[in-house]
């Protein structure tokens, strides 16, 4: 099992956030915060990769992150990733606002490489013996190498006490609190994996530390994500979001689940405030289903309809951790084979009890245009196998404005704007999304049954009819009849010809 | 039919080949013409041109040799007879393309019997008029470029079905249509003018 704690430093402002995988210590009496985590776990048999994307706020003074893990993890487990990655993948998943108009859509793709720069070499550290005090803590350090800017050291702890005495030691300040929530960690055998941030190494960009996302692997029967450590400094509610990429979609074992509504239409004032809405009925589904982790997306990795952007690629997945996790007579990970599946989840302190465990799932469909029906809210599980399409799509409908020139026109034919491509716009950044507003009626033009929310019908079209003459003869029956008339027309007229002439 | 009739009849089978060539100019394609929409390529530019331009070149030489008082003469019909063996070729060479590549369903069959018809219409409408002097045989050249269009307005009706067509197929369709009936008028079984044997006078 993996752990993956989150202890921020003692003075951590409870906010609204996003909860961090990991937490943080810094060597001083500093404030630091983490306002954006991203976390991915990609899911072969027993091996599970785990890549995640902090971002810092602190002095740029030497700190470090914490995070429990099931084994010792040596030198070649851990890498540095590009940035990238973490952004197609937020984008191809996140929620979209997909526009319509009555007429045509289309989108590209490219490939992502290891970034050589971030992957270069770093040399081995030699095992360090333990300082004796640390030994009389209790605590061992297993192992210690360096990855990028990050210099790594394992511990295993015979007891909280003793890891949390070390860390103090280690001039690191732990949030009161902490030994408690490591308690059952080490209880458990995990090991800790800490990271030193060498500050000499990292690029702050408005006192904001640039970090590169860190990936290591291990195999461990049991898929989990604990996430309790992480609001161990936080009063406030925190945002989760886990990424899941695996031959199968995913749902947590020891919480409800829930798909997102979907297919949901919305009025010109949902677009202008549709991280403002999607925050709204994020927490509005919540409230219905308690404790429930929302389902925002489970879809084909190579695949996506309509893509707010490129979707994932062989080498992305090389990086997220296909490169390492294979399973002896299975062909390899690629995104065609992959499902990505997003879940979503926001709790506090209180109602947290247990780290989030997955299970396998069936296909999940839903969030797709029906052409002919009528576009259905709710996901529907697919009982006899095939692959997930489910995603959270709300829709912007732009109505035909112009006459209607024809004598058989066909409404409600949706497509991309008049001679230009529409991408769809996606929820990003949903931990600071606007809260507390929730002006459903406005933002809805169809009721929503399912969570009891009543939309406002668009008003209905005039629709203005001008149909020219010609348009009346424009039917594939005119040109035929009219020319076979005149063909006749002309025969007639010879055979009258041929009959008088002498 | 005695040769005026004929002349007649060819003067209008131009008259619908001069409408089918304007069509070309028409929109086809958006709002570009078959010309346009080609993207200049020269493969497509030559199909195009004679596919619409033999028919502007068969009835400038009706036109004028009618104007004149004279019948079109053996070149005129040599010339155009042998790019109609062209299109009958490419389309037994399109449908040998299409039966290699292509499972048999009821859309080959289909193919291949318009193909076949075409081409049997055509060989039968040139054969006659080889046989024949004059108008004759110049009205049975004009009528036996007529199943080539035929095939090709079907092929366009059943990709179009049941939308609007364009202002250049509209055109094309009807001044296809409009060809049928006389090309019927003129290779109706009849007795040959000049082929025949002299009837004799019941004086």
């Amino acid at each position: 099992m993996v752990a993956l704690g989150a202890l921020a430093m003692g003075s951590l402002v409870a906010t609204d956030a996003d909860a961090f995988c990991g937490f943080y210590v810094g060597g001083a009496e500093a404030r630091l915060f983490n306002n954006a985590t991203q976390v991915v776990l990609m899911r072969e048999g027993a091996r599970t990769a785990l890549s995640m994307q902090n971002n810092y706020q602190g002095p740029p003074s030497r700190f470090a992150m914490v995070i429990p893990v099931p084994v010792v993890l040596q030198k070649e487990n851990v890498k540095t990733l590009p940035k990238a990655v973490f952004e197609r993948i937020d984008q191809l998943s996140a929620p979209r606002l997909v526009e319509y108009w009555e007429q045509d859509p289309c989108p590209p793709e490219h490939d992502v490489d290891l970034d050589p720069r971030i992957l270069r070499k770093s040399e081995a550290v030699a095992a360090m013996a333990p300082a004796p005090a640390a030994a009389d803590m209790g605590v061992k350090v297993e192992a210690k190498f360096e990855v990028g800017e990050y210099e790594i050291v394992i511990l295993s702890a015979e007891n909280s006490m003793g890891l949390d005495g070390w860390l103090r030691q280690e001039k690191y300040n732990i949030p009161e609190g902490a030994e408690p929530v490591l308690k059952p960690y080490v209880q458990a055998g995990m090991k800790f994996f800490v990271a030193r941030v060498d500050v000499e190494k990292v690029r702050f960009v408005d006192g904001q530390a640039t970090l590169s996302p860190l990936r290591f692997h291990y195999e461990d029967d049991r898929f989990s994500l604990p996430v309790r450590l992480g609001l161990l400094n936080s009063s406030g509610t925190q945002d989760l979001i886990v990424q899941i990429l695996a031959r199968d979609r995913y749902e947590v074992a020891n919480y409800g689940n829930v798909p997102i509504p979907t297919n949901l239409e919305l009025t010109a004032r949902g677009k202008e405030d549709f991280g403002a809405f999607y925050a709204a009925l994020f927490d509005r589904t919540v409230e219905k289903n308690p404790n429930a982790v929302i389902t925002e997306y489970a879809w084909d990795a190579s695949t996506c309809d309509p893509c707010p952007g490129p979707s994932l690629q062989p080498g992305d997945l090389k990086l997220l951790g296909a490169d390492v996790l294979s399973s002896p007579g299975a062909a390899p990970l690629q995104p065609w084979n992959v499902t990505l599946t997003r879940l979503h989840t926001r709790y506090r302190k209180e109602s947290l009890g247990e780290d989030l465990i997955f299970r396998k799932a069936p296909p999940l469909s839903g969030g797709n245009e029906s052409h002919g029906g009528k576009n259905a809210q709710e996901a529907s599980v697919l009982q006899n196998g095939g692959r997930s399409t489910f995603q959270g799509r709300y829709i912007l409908r732009h109505p035909w404005q112009g006459p209607i020139t024809c004598t058989d026109p066909k409404l409600g034919r949706w497509g991309g704007p008049p001679g230009g491509i529409h991408r769809p716009t996606v929820a990003r950044d949903l931990a600071s999304a606007p809260r507390g507003k929730s002006d459903f009626p406005a933002w809805l033009a169809a009721d929503v049954p399912a969570l009891a929310l009543q939309g406002t019908p668009p008003p209905s079209i005039q629709r203005v009819v001008q149909i020219p003459l010609s348009a009346r003869f424009r039917g594939t029956p005119w040109p035929l009849g009219l020319g076979l008339f005149l063909g006749l027309s002309a025969v007639g007229l010879l055979a009258w010809r041929a009959r008088r002439s002498p | 039919m005695t040769e005026a009739r004929y002349r007649d009849a060819s003067l209008a089978l131009s008259l619908a080949f001069l409408g089918l060539f304007s069509s070309s100019g028409l929109p086809w394609f958006g709002r570009r013409s078959a010309l346009e929409g080609l993207d200049n390529r020269p493969g497509n530019i030559a199909l195009v041109v004679l596919h619409f331009g033999m028919p502007l070149v068969a009835a400038a030489i009706t036109l004028s040799r009618s104007i004149r008082g004279r019948d079109p003469q053996r070149p005129s019909f040599l010339l155009l007879t042998f790019q109609e063996l062209l299109k009958a070729f490419a389309g037994l060479f399109a449908l040998f393309a299409l039966t290699r590549r292509f499972s048999f369903g009821t859309e080959q069959i289909i193919a291949v019997s318009a193909v076949l018809s075409m081409v049997s219409l055509q060989a039968f409408a040139l054969i006659r008029g080889s046989r024949r002097e004059g108008w004759a045989r110049w009205a049975h050249l004009l009528a036996a470029m007529v199943p080539w269009h035929l095939l090709v307005a079907g092929a366009l009706l059943i990709e179009h079905g049941s939308k609007h067509p364009l202002p250049g197929p509209w055109a094309y369709f009807f001044s296809v249509t409009a060809l049928l009936p006389l090309m019927i008028w003129v290779l109706w079984p009849r007795r040959s003018p000049t082929l025949s044997p002299p009837q004799e006078s019941k004086i």
